[in-house]
C-alpha cells in the first residue's frame, strides 16, 4: 500500500517541480516550490522517517519559501528576459537533461540498489558486495548522493569559471 | 518495481530537471529555485540509498537532515549574493550582468 502512495507523491513532486521551473512568473514558481517541499516532506514521514520530514518541511516549505518570499519583495519587479524558448543553448540543456534522466533510469531499472539488502549495522559499517556486480563501483562511491555531488560541484565550478571569465560567453 | 528504484528514479528527474532549469534560465533567482530542486533529487537519493528493509537506517536520516541543513545555509548565502548583484547592476539576467561588467 505504501508502494502507492509514495508514487503518487513522486509524480506530485515531479509535477510541482516542473510547474516551477516553467511558471513564467515568480510568484508561481515559488508556491510550487513551496508545495515540492511539503510532497518530500511527506515521502520522508511515509517511510516513518518523522524527523526528517519534518525538517525537511520547516526548512524548505518555512523557512527557505519565507526568505524567497523576501527576495522577491525587494527585487522580483524585474521582469523574466522574454528569451526565444527554443534557443539554441536552452535545447541543449533540454537534450543534456533528457539524456541524462534516460541513462539514469535505464540502469536503475537494470540493477536493483544495493542498499535494500542491507541492515543498520552493514549500512554504518560498509559491506564487500561481490566483484561481477557491474554497480559495485558506484556504492564506493557512496551510490547515486556522491555520484551526483560530484556532478554537482563540476557543474558549478564550470558555471563559475564561465559566468567570471573576460572571454567567451554571450555577449 | 520496489520502493527504491521508485524513489531513485524520482530523485534523477528531480536532478537532472533542476540541471536544465539551472543550464536555461536567465532570472538568478529562477536559478536558485532550479538548484533548490537539484537539491531535492540529491536528498531524495540520500534517502532511497538508505532504505534498509526495516524503512530508512539511522545513519542515512543523519546524513540526511545535515544535507538538509547544509542545503538551506547554501540556498541563504545565495540569495544574499543575488541582492547584491541587483544592488551592483539593477538586473539579475546573468547575461546583461556579464555585458554590464566589460
Amino acid at each position: 500500500m505504501i508502494i502507492e502512495i509514495v508514487a503518487l507523491l513522486a509524480v506530485l513532486l515531479v509535477v510541482a517541480t516542473a510547474v516551477a521551473l516553467l511558471a513564467q512568473r515568480l510568484v508561481y514558481s515559488l508556491i510550487s516550490l513551496f508545495y515540492a517541499g511539503l510532497l518530500m516532506g511527506a515521502i520522508f514521514l511515509a517511510y516513518g522517517a518523522s524527523y526528517a520530514g519534518l525538517f525537511q518541511i520547516i526548512t524548505f516549505s518555512g523557512a527557505v519559501s519565507v526568505m524567497f518570499m523576501v527576495i522577491l519583495m525587494l527585487v522580483g519587479r524585474e521582469p523574466m528576459p522574454a528569451g526565444p524558448r527554443f534557443s539554441p543553448e536552452r535545447l541543449v540543456g533540454y537534450a543534456l537533461a533528457i539524456g541524462g534522466f534516460i541513462v539514469f533510469a535505464v540502469i536503475l531499472l537494470q540493477f536493483a540498489p544495493l542498499a535494500v539488502h542491507l541492515d543498520e549495522g552493514q549500512a554504518t559499517r560498509g559491506v564487500d558486495f561481490p566483484a561481477n556486480d557491474p554497480l559495485a563501483f558506484l556504492w564506493a562511491l557512496r551510490s547515486w548522493d556522491a555520484l551526483f555531488l560530484v556532478i554537482l560541484v563540476s557543474a558549478a565550478i564550470a558555471g563559475i569559471l564561465n559566468f567570471f571569465s573576460k572571454e567567451g560567453g554571450h555577449e | 518495481m520496489i520502493d527504491q528504484q521508485v524513489l531513485q528514479i524520482t530523485a534523477a528527474a528531480l536532478f537532472f530537471l533542476g540541471l536544465a532549469g539551472i543550464a536555461t534560465t536567465r532570472n538568478l533567482v529562477k536559478a536558485i529555485m532550479a538548484f533548490q530542486i537539484v537539491l531535492f533529487g540529491v536528498n531524495l537519493a540520500l534517502f532511497a540509498s538508505g532504505l534498509g528493509l526495516n524503512g530508512p537506517t539511522l545513519f542515512s536520516t543523519t546524513l540526511l537532515v545535515l544535507s538538509i541543513s547544509i542545503g538551506a545555509s547554501i540556498e541563504a548565502v545565495a540569495l544574499s549574493l543575488v541582492i547584491l548583484v541587483y544592488r551592483q547592476y539593477g538586473t539579475l539576467n546573468p547575461w546583461e550582468i556579464r555585458r554590464l561588467r566589460h
